[in-house]
């Protein structure tokens, strides 16, 4: 065989295996949540088969629930548990809460404190506070005993969310330490505690004032108000930083911290019947839901077939054709005018059934607001050149009142 | 691509599958170039799959994703690597075992084991995948320098090859020299072999 046969040999197009084909179909049916299988923690305790598994982004179809059992914690009592009945840094900043928007949230019992510790090693972890509305949910980890340098990552290893009773619904979530920046109006970083940009070479720092870290996890159900009230599970494993461009922790100290407790949470919105056409882009816009964290709305929209260019890994070009997607949710104009134009965070979109052309989309906000002072629904009809901020010019605007 | 890229990183499932159906070719000839068997490359590739799913939304640059998601398949293919390397670490080792199965690929396979493995990985991305040595340099986190003395040894040793199999009825003494540096560099490759299978 000669040294040009071998690279041309290697070159040519080959019959995948079976065996990597069929792999390979699991892991997209499992992203498509067709199928439900562990993968960051793999039980096959009752326990664990019977709940809900969340996994970071992924859609999944939930098993039937299966009563709570206990896990053996450190609980604060009711003197202790009121150092903690303060707001997270990373939520209350992150979030960019006013103090009266916090009082209201506790008050609407859609941000609540739970003071539970769990002590590994030198390093205790508290479950400080979630706020939880119909679809979304954050939660916010305290950890305490465990340093790092400025620009160094820390991280889990493993995280595990498993949310009881929660029915039928495909979700995901997502989660890391806590930063200090947030985007701003424009989506450019921005330090969250005094708005100044993240400078040239700055070195972001994960710690807190008293030396804590903070650790975030935010989760999604497609599903209207499967979180509240429902039994959760987290398990947070093997503690680290991320070294240079690895991909995996760095593992510093080993162990597991495990919390149970009740999601709390309010499922108050402010709804709006709209029927209001956006433009000639073909959407309708049906109904708004909005909460103090996110917003749900529908759309009537025929369904608009693409095709685009792709390109394989041989660099031949085939054609692929996909359905467009409605005008994004983009932000909101407050009566006093106001605009916030980049607030729509994580979230979902897409058809409510094959054979509909109702489509719904999902978003958290990037910031609190107070929906009664919302004036108008913005939608993205046209993205500006380069990283200019978005105008009016580049927005459907949809008054709601 | 980038599109693909981009609707995957709005958590667009379809997109997302699409795409990486599109690189099932080069992920599974850079796994081979790591791992020994069609098995240990589909749970390689498996967790590629779900890693680069879960973490779309670090992916800044849509135009580095292949780069980016090679990377991540080296890093599952030695993650495989080290535990087997664990497992077997005081068992005796057979050869590569031959578990590819059917005839279609038995060719390519063929070729694939004519390569040195120090070699294999960067001929596979250079020449096959078509990355420059830079982004080879990247993905593998090693000196540029490193990655083109690595084609170029590993071109030598083709064409060494090459020259052991027409020319051994009639060699010339430099010839048979080099015959025997690469029949004595195979040895130490075997001896790598049976440390990582």
């Amino acid at each position: 065989m000669k040294q040009k046969d071998t690279i041309e040999i290697l070159k040519a197009e080959i019959e995948i295996p079976e065996i990597v084909q069929k792999k390979a179909a699991e892991a997209f049916t499992q992203i498509k949540g067709e199928k439900v299988s562990m993968r960051k923690f793999e039980s096959t305790s009752e326990k664990t088969m019977n709940r809900k598994s969340l996994r970071p982004f992924t859609r999944r179809r939930m098993w039937p629930a299966a009563a709570a059992a206990a896990v053996a914690l450190t609980v604060f009592g009711a003197g202790a548990a009121a150092a903690y009945m303060q707001w997270s840094r990373g939520l209350e900043e992150g979030l960019r809460t006013t103090a009266e928007q916090r009082q209201v949230l506790e008050d609407k019992k859609m941000a609540s404190f739970v003071g539970q510790s769990v002590t590994q090693g030198d390093v205790t972890v508290t479950m400080q506070q979630s706020i939880v509305d119909n679809y979304f949910a954050y939660l916010s980890f305290k950890v305490e005993g465990f340093e790092v340098e400025d620009g160094i990552q820390p991280g889990f290893s493993g995280v595990s969310v498993e949310v009881e009773d929660s029915g039928d619904y495909t979700g995901g979530w997502n989660a890391s330490f806590y930063d200090g920046l947030v985007p701003d109006n424009d989506g450019r970083a921005v330090h969250a505690a005094d708005g100044t940009p993240l400078g040239e070479g700055e070195q972001i720092s994960y710690t807190m004032e008293d030396g804590s870290l903070e650790f975030q996890v935010m989760m999604q159900s497609d599903r209207k108000g499967c979180f509240i009230g429902k039994p959760i599970h987290v398990e947070l494993k093997d503690l680290g930083t991320y070294a240079g461009k690895a991909e995996d922790v760095e593992v510093a100290v080993e162990g597991t911290w495990k919390f149970d407790w009740t999601l709390q949470g309010s499922d108050e919105v402010v709804e709006y019947e709209l029927n209001t056409p956006l433009g000639d882009s073909g959407a309708t816009l049906l109904t708004a839901e909005l909460s103090p964290i996110s917003i749900s709305v529908s759309y009537d929209f025929p369904r608009q077939e693409e095709t685009e260019m792709v390109m394989d890994e041989n660099g031949d070009t085939m054609m692929r054709t996909m359905y467009a997607e409605a005008p994004y949710f983009s932000g909101v104009r407050l009566k006093d005018g106001t605009m916030y134009t980049r607030l729509a965070g994580g979230g979902a979109e897409g058809y409510t059934a094959e054979d509909s052309d109702v489509y719904e989309s999902t978003w958290a906000l990037r910031r609190v607001i107070d929906v009664e002072q919302v004036e108008s629904l913005l939608f993205i009809k046209s993205y500006p050149e380069g990283e200019q901020p978005l105008t009016e010019e580049n927005l459907y605007i949809v008054p709601v009142e | 691509m980038e599109n693909l890229v981009k609707k995957a990183q709005n958590r667009d499932a379809d997109a997302f599958t699409a795409l990486m159906q599109s690189q099932m070719q080069n992920m599974y000839k850079a796994s081979r170039a790591i791992l020994a068997n069609e098995e240990d490359a589909a749970d390689a590739i498996s967790e590629t799959i779900l890693t680069c799913w879960e973490k779309m939304s670090q992916l800044e640059n849509p135009a580095y994703f292949r780069t980016w998601m090679t990377r991540i398949l080296i890093n599952k293919c030695n993650d495989i690597l080290r535990k087997k390397e664990k497992l077997l670490f005081t068992e005796e080792i057979p050869e590569i075992p031959s578990q590819d199965t059917g005839y279609a690929n038995m060719e390519w396979n063929e070729a694939l084991k004519s390569l040195d493995e120090k070699y294999r990985l960067v001929i596979m991305l250079y020449y096959v995948e078509g990355y420059k040595t830079s982004e080879i340099s990247m993905i593998l986190e090693i000196p540029e320098s490193t990655v083109r003395t690595r084609l170029a040894r590993g071109r030598q040793r083709l064409a060494m090859e090459y020259g052991r199999e027409e020319d051994t009825a009639d060699c010339s003494s430099a010839a048979c020299g080099i015959k025997d540096i690469t029949i004595l560099e195979n040895k130490n490759v075997q001896i790598q072999r049976r440390r990582l299978v």
